[in-house]
């Protein structure tokens, strides 16, 4: 087993205010990463550390083999990385191979490794269409996709995505998605990515969830969901006092909110069961399987007992 | 190196792309112009006209007053406008996804210092040419060959001037609303620093002083010699000595400085010391902020 991204014991700390407090983790080459944690988590300042953006106050980073921060690693490091922003960074007047071509060439290539990584990213991502357009006038699914063409230029090893997909519209957020899953599985590039969005964070090889700057959970997004996601079922009862006494008389733990009691039920084979027996009481029901929005919340609030 | 290269070409499009930008850049400029079709000429014929007879060649010798300013000037102006994209890069960030390739923030930063160099002697020679119809066409000389090279080599010494001095200042401004009222400043201040908007001579004395210490304004002295060397011989003939030199430092051709004629190699060394001071201490600030 390989990894690209080897991180122990990394802290960063702005005055008095620790933004990230000694986390450890490693990246196995090749696979989807998914870095998952509200706003001010401290997933933009790791992300930011370990593309040499931004100073570590302790702690060993180690990226595709070099180590961060010592004499003239970093210069091999960032060879060896691409990174997306939150924002689009491009020159809104240069057209989109102007811009990708301007700063694929600060990577020391030759004009042939160029024009053939600048075909690469352009079949890949179909610049095609709007190659010729000046970055400015494109919509926010195209900003997108050049920005990615531009982080692919030099073709690193490791991507990084800073929330890739926030402030998109859902298309164009599940475009992009395929995008970057399919170039991981296709070219076996290590993917790193911070996110928000729970159903990208299910789709990786590997979930951290970071609080406060903290490791709170990780793990497979199965793993993940099999600890803190439940199924639950909702009932409306034709008359709720009978209902909610059915419920009382078995002993089932319930919840209520405008007439719709919210049961947990540990799989669905075992809500079957309940509906059998409450059949006469039930008006309507819905049975929901746990996602990662559980595992996200139910993290968030337990405050993390990992 | 190529990477060098690139970020210069890049920053170069972005500039030139950016249209009002280079309107804003030029509108000191444009103004001095309106002001001297306005009055600023008539008031310098009028007052000449009464120690020497008008002839034709005043017209060009005042004209050529008026060029010898402007030219000063555009290398200021147009150098700062340059610099308004390390200020927008900075601020938007743009420059973090530069620093994630294998090059420097010195590269990057010099990109943006080389790149103002080059913008400011592309307009200054443009500017050169326009000035130089404008000359023709009003009854004037085209400039002797070797006159032409002297004020060329003045050009690259104020645009030089221009680039670290404007460095300088816009280390001070981190961000684009900043750098707004640093170049209304700097485009405002410099027409009277120069003695540009209203000649040196009709300021009190400290004001002089004030120009005569502005290293900028040496840039303006110089190149109005070169304009005018030929005309002023050919309109102040006959002309007393003495009336010629209040001419000359009334309009700012010559300094008097603490009652001594600053010569042509002094305003040089006050050039090039004040190149190698700003650089130094622009080198000094740089690597403070990039700790």
């Amino acid at each position: 087993m390989k990894f690209a991204i080897q991180v122990e014991n990394l802290r960063k700390q702005y005055g008095e205010h620790q933004a990230v407090k000694g986390i450890s983790f490693t990246v196995e080459e090749g696979t989807l990463f998914a870095f998952l944690g509200a706003n001010g988590a401290g997933k933009s300042t790791t992300i930011e550390i370990l593309c040499t953006l931004l100073q570590k106050s302790s702690g060993t980073v180690n990226i595709n083999g070099h180590t961060l921060d010592a004499s003239n690693h970093n210069a091999e490091i960032r060879k060896s990385i691409g990174v997306v922003f939150q924002q689009s960074l491009l020159d809104e007047r240069l057209t989109v191979r102007e811009n990708i071509l301007h700063r694929g060439k600060t990577y020391g290539l030759s004009r042939a490794q160029l024009a053939e990584n600048y075909q690469f990213v352009s079949t890949y991502l179909h610049l095609e269409d709007i190659e010729k357009r000046k970055y400015g006038t494109l919509s926010g699914g195209q900003k997108r996709r050049a920005d990615i063409a531009r982080a692919l230029i030099h073709r690193p090893k490791i991507l990084f995505l800073d929330e890739p997909t926030t402030g998109l519209d859902p298309q164009t957020r599940q475009f992009v998605w395929q995008a970057i899953k399919q170039l991981q599985i296709e070219t076996n590039m290590t993917v790193f990515l911070t996110t928000h969005y729970m159903e990208e964070a299910a789709v990786a090889h590997h979930v951290i969830v970071l609080k406060q700057g903290e490791i709170v959970a990780e793990g497979t997004p199965d793993a993940l969901k099999t600890k803190y996601a439940y199924d639950s079922m909702s009932l409306v009862f034709h008359n709720s006092a009978e209902g909610s006494k059915w419920l009382k008389d078995n002993a089932i733990a319930y919840t209520e909110k405008l007439g719709i009691y919210s049961i947990r039920v540990d799989s669905t084979l075992h809500a079957l069961d309940l509906l059998k027996k409450a059949e006469p009481f039930i008006a309507s029901f819905e049975v929901i399987k746990g996602s990662m929005d559980d595992v996200f919340l139910h993290i968030m609030a337990e405050g993390g007992a990992a | 190196m190529e990477a060098f290269i690139s970020l210069v070409q890049r920053n170069s499009k972005v500039f030139r792309r950016d249209k009002t930008q280079v309107f804003y850049s030029l509108l000191s400029v444009i103004i001095v112009i309106v002001l001297y079709a306005v009055f600023l000429q008539k008031m310098q014929v009028d007052a000449i006209e009464q120690m020497t007879k008008a002839t034709p060649e005043l017209i060009t010798m005042v004209n050529e007053w008026l060029v010898a300013g402007l030219l000063s000037m555009i290398a200021v102006t147009t150098t700062l406008a340059a610099y308004g994209i390390a200020v927008k890069d900075l601020e938007s960030k743009a420059q973090a996804d530069f620093l994630t390739a294998p090059i420097s923030r010195a590269t990057i930063q010099f990109s943006y210092v080389f790149n103002a160099f080059i913008i400011g002697c592309i307009f200054s020679f443009i500017a050169l040419v326009g000035c130089e119809i404008f000359i023709v066409s009003t009854g004037g000389e085209l400039l002797s060959i070797g006159d032409f090279v002297h004020v060329v080599g003045l050009l690259f010494l104020s645009v030089l001037l221009a680039s670290v001095f404007n460095l300088f200042l816009v280390f001070f401004a981190t961000t684009q609303n900043s750098f707004s009222t640093l170049s209304t400043l700097v485009g405002t201040a410099l027409g009277f620093l120069c003695g540009v908007y209203v000649p040196i001579g009709a300021l009190p004395s400290f004001a002089q002083n004030l120009i005569m210490y502005f290293p900028i304004s040496h840039t303006t002295l110089l190149l109005r010699n070169a304009f005018m060397e030929s005309s002023i011989a050919k309109v102040f003939e006959g002309v007393p000595v003495s009336q010629v030199e209040d001419y000359k430092e009334m309009y700012g051709i010559v300094y008097d400085l603490h009652g001594s004629i600053l010569s042509t190699s002094t305003s040089i060394i006050i050039i090039l010391a004040t190149i190698l001071i700003l650089a130094i201490l622009s080198i000094i600030l740089f690597k403070k902020k990039n700790k």
